[in-house]
């Protein structure tokens, strides 16, 4: 088991023909992936690495029996990919696009409302399901399959951790890559409601950083409902306020959106947070062997 | 991207959204000029136009009665540095002013316009407690702040607008100019790509709402499609080396402290200041080198970095996933030669290509140490830096 993605997703790759699009579409192939199909308006009828290309999502999908897309398309077309997956009915969006316009992403928040596609990004990794199923940007060699699940709004300390832990010998089931923007489709909550559904995982990283409340809102309903053990970290502890770092969700602005008020919080709720990004891992350790877990987890 | 105030009101008269006549003067001879032409009258508001918040408290705003008490005022702001909460140690020096007529009024309201990320929708915020920072409000009074939702679909919807201007004490005709003014503010903010506008204060003079300040931010991720957003920056405003790292892909902020960092991805570039933070340092600086880095933006970002003030020294923390790694250990090694930057570097860089980018590092003849982790990176380099940090 895993969550969101796995052996059976079936993809199709939006904006294949682009560089980006390319260059991942053939990583994803090697991985494993089942990359059914591609789309571009105006080169269908072609193929790329024998992945047939359609014209739209809608004609992809009805070819292919496609159910998942991920988007490489530029910033001036990535909303109306996205809406154009949701259109056509697809369980599962990730957005790899960055500096998608805010008002762009507020037309896709609500077109979100009441569809039933999961819309993971923009500006994200994407997901990986360990030796399942690569729906997205993150390097192949770091991962090892076992029980960990990582949520995460950096793509960079997520492939930092996830090597952390595979070298210590502990797996992971499946790692989400939410993304740095401020308006975003699967939020810190909905990974962990997920994941604590999810048999095969049996506690959770959660890597968060300034700006929003959101791991404080993801970690008051763990408080409350969640029965697998939670590490957290939280980016930006030395952030000034007011001023973005690189990602465009990370300002510090308002309450409860500095790092410190994130770790302060995140301590009251009982997560417990490792205090630079190169104790993750061992953080972790120390919380399964608490949990008794750490053998379990222990893959290698 | 923040734009100045006179040129946020300018988009407010294209927009119709009232606001007192004013001009921008960009040295004495503008101010006399206006003062003799516009209004010889006197009874002005010097105001220096920096993108700053808390310019009043600073004393940044002067009224004058008289044109004399006016050039006196401009005197006196031309070339002064303001040091207000958000300006930074370094202050912002006033390079531009705006006369403004002034405007008698009583009351001073807050309203903005944002887009709330929780709700995912564009929200209109006021207050009758205008004229204070509005956190401020938040913190002492939060019931004193009024919440409007808008359907980005939709319009401003008149019933909603005219309860919100019922609530602020509007009657009459000005409740209905004040509807008028949230529908022309939400055009203003969805044709242009703003990611705020505010008015801070708002008043009432003869019965009609007026915005007697003005701040408008675009959302940089839509210039793109907005080129008339772009032409209003004011390059001078921002910090150079911030500004110069943007135009090359990469994001930079200053910090003030004497260590510096260079990393690939946000969060990771945050982690390492907080690594610098922990181990008893002082980060110089936040640098993600971008996507799709090769050595010669990574030469690019070490030499920007080094202009920093008081710089002594510089990790690198590179993990490449699909970054190449030796690319970035070239551009940077290649720097290291190529300038007379003599403090410590220590690199951590592991993942795709890291062999190769070990041996650049081996091979530079620079004051270069290697390191295996981040944390390790940082206390080796309060080690090198003891006597001077």
């Amino acid at each position: 088991m895993s969550i969101f993605v796995n052996k059976d997703t079936r993809v199709i790759v939006q904006g294949i023909t682009g560089t980006q699009g390319k260059l991942h579409t053939e990583l994803m192939l090697k991985y494993g992936t089942k990359i059914v199909a591609g789309t571009n308006p105006k080169k269908a009828g072609t193929t790329i690495f024998d992945v047939p290309v359609y014209a739209d999502v809608k004609s992809a999908k009805e070819a292919t029996g496609a159910n998942a897309s991920i988007i490489f398309v530029p910033p001036v077309a990535a909303a109306a990919s996205i809406i154009e997956a949701i259109d056509a009915d697809l369980d599962l969006v990730v957005c790899i696009t960055e500096n998608i316009p805010a008002l762009d992403m507020v037309r896709v928040h609500d077109r979100l409302q009441n569809a039933r596609t999961r819309l993971v990004g923009p500006n994200c990794p994407g997901i990986i399901s360990v030796d399942e199923c690569k729906l997205g940007i993150m390097p192949q060699d770091i991962h090892l399959k076992g029980h960990i699940g990582i949520v995460s709004r950096s793509g960079s300390l997520t492939y930092e951790t996830i090597k952390q832990l595979s070298k210590k010998g502990i797996g992971q089931s499946t790692t989400v890559g939410i993304g740095g923007d401020p308006i975003k489709g699967t939020n810190f909550l909905d990974v962990l409601k997920a994941f604590n559904e999810d048999e095969e995982t049996y506690a959770i990283v959660l890597i968060g950083e300034i700006g929003s409340q959101d791991e404080q809102i993801a970690c008051e309903w763990a408080k409350e409902h969640m029965n697998k053990p939670l590490v957290g970290f939280i980016g930006g502890v030395s952030a000034p306020p007011g001023k973005r770092m690189g990602h465009a969700g990370a300002v510090v602005n308002g309450k409860g959106g500095s790092a410190r008020d994130k770790i302060d919080a995140l301590k009251e709720l009982g997560v417990r947070v490792a205090p630079i990004s190169d104790q993750i891992g061992d953080t972790l350790i120390e919380v399964l062997k608490e949990h008794d877990l750490l053998e379990k987890c222990i893959v290698k | 991207m923040n734009i100045h105030e006179y040129q946020a009101k300018q988009l407010f008269r294209e927009y119709e959204i009232p606001v007192p006549e004013g001009y921008p003067a960009f040295d004495l001879k503008d101010v006399e000029y206006i003062m003799d032409e516009r209004f010889p009258e006197g009874k002005v508001v010097v105001k220096a136009q920096v993108q700053t918040g808390g310019r009043g408290k600073a004393g940044g705003i002067l009224l004058a009665e008289t044109e004399e008490e006016a050039m006196n005022a401009a005197k006196q702001l031309f070339g002064k540095t303001l040091y207000t909460k958000q300006s930074g140690p370094d202050g912002k020096l006033v390079r531009k002013l705006y006369i403004e007529k002034q405007t008698p009024h009583e009351k001073e309201y807050y309203l903005s316009l944002l887009i709330d990320n929780r709700l995912g929708k564009c929200v209109f915020i006021a207050s009758k407690e205008g004229g204070m920072e509005i956190e401020e409000v938040a913190e002492k009074n939060p019931e004193a702040i009024l919440r409007m939702p808008v359907e980005l679909s939709e319009d401003v919807d008149a019933e909603e607008a005219l309860s919100l201007a019922e609530k602020l004490g509007f009657v009459n005709e000005t409740a209905e100019d004040f509807v008028v003014l949230l529908k022309q503010m939400f055009k203003l903010f969805t044709e242009r790509d703003c990611s705020l506008v505010e008015v801070n204060p708002l008043s009432v003079c003869d019965e009609k709402p007026i915005c007697l300040d003005a701040k408008v931010s675009f959302d940089s991720g839509a210039l793109f499609r907005q080129p008339l957003n772009a032409e209003l920056r004011d390059i001078l405003e921002e910090n150079p080396l911030e500004a110069e790292a943007s135009d090359e892909g990469m994001s930079y902020v200053s910090l003030g402290g004497n260590i510096g960092c260079i990393c690939n991805g946000a969060g990771l570039g945050m982690s390492t200041m907080d690594t610098i933070n922990y181990t008893g340092g002082k980060p110089a600086n936040f640098l993600d080198l971008g996507g799709s880095v090769d050595d010669v933006r990574a030469n690019k970002a070490f030499k920007l970095l080094i202009r920093e003030k008081g710089i002594k020294g510089i990790i690198i923390n590179i993990f490449g996933g699909i970054a190449r790694t030796n690319l970035i250990a070239k551009g940077i090694t290649e720097a290291i030669m190529e300038t007379d930057y003599q403090g410590p570097v220590v690199c951590r860089i592991e993942g795709n290509g890291d062999i190769e980018a070990h041996e650049y590092i081996a091979n530079c003849k620079g004051n270069i140490y290697p390191a295996s982790s981040c944390i390790e990176a940082c206390e080796k380099m309060r080690e090198l830096l003891k006597e001077e940090c």
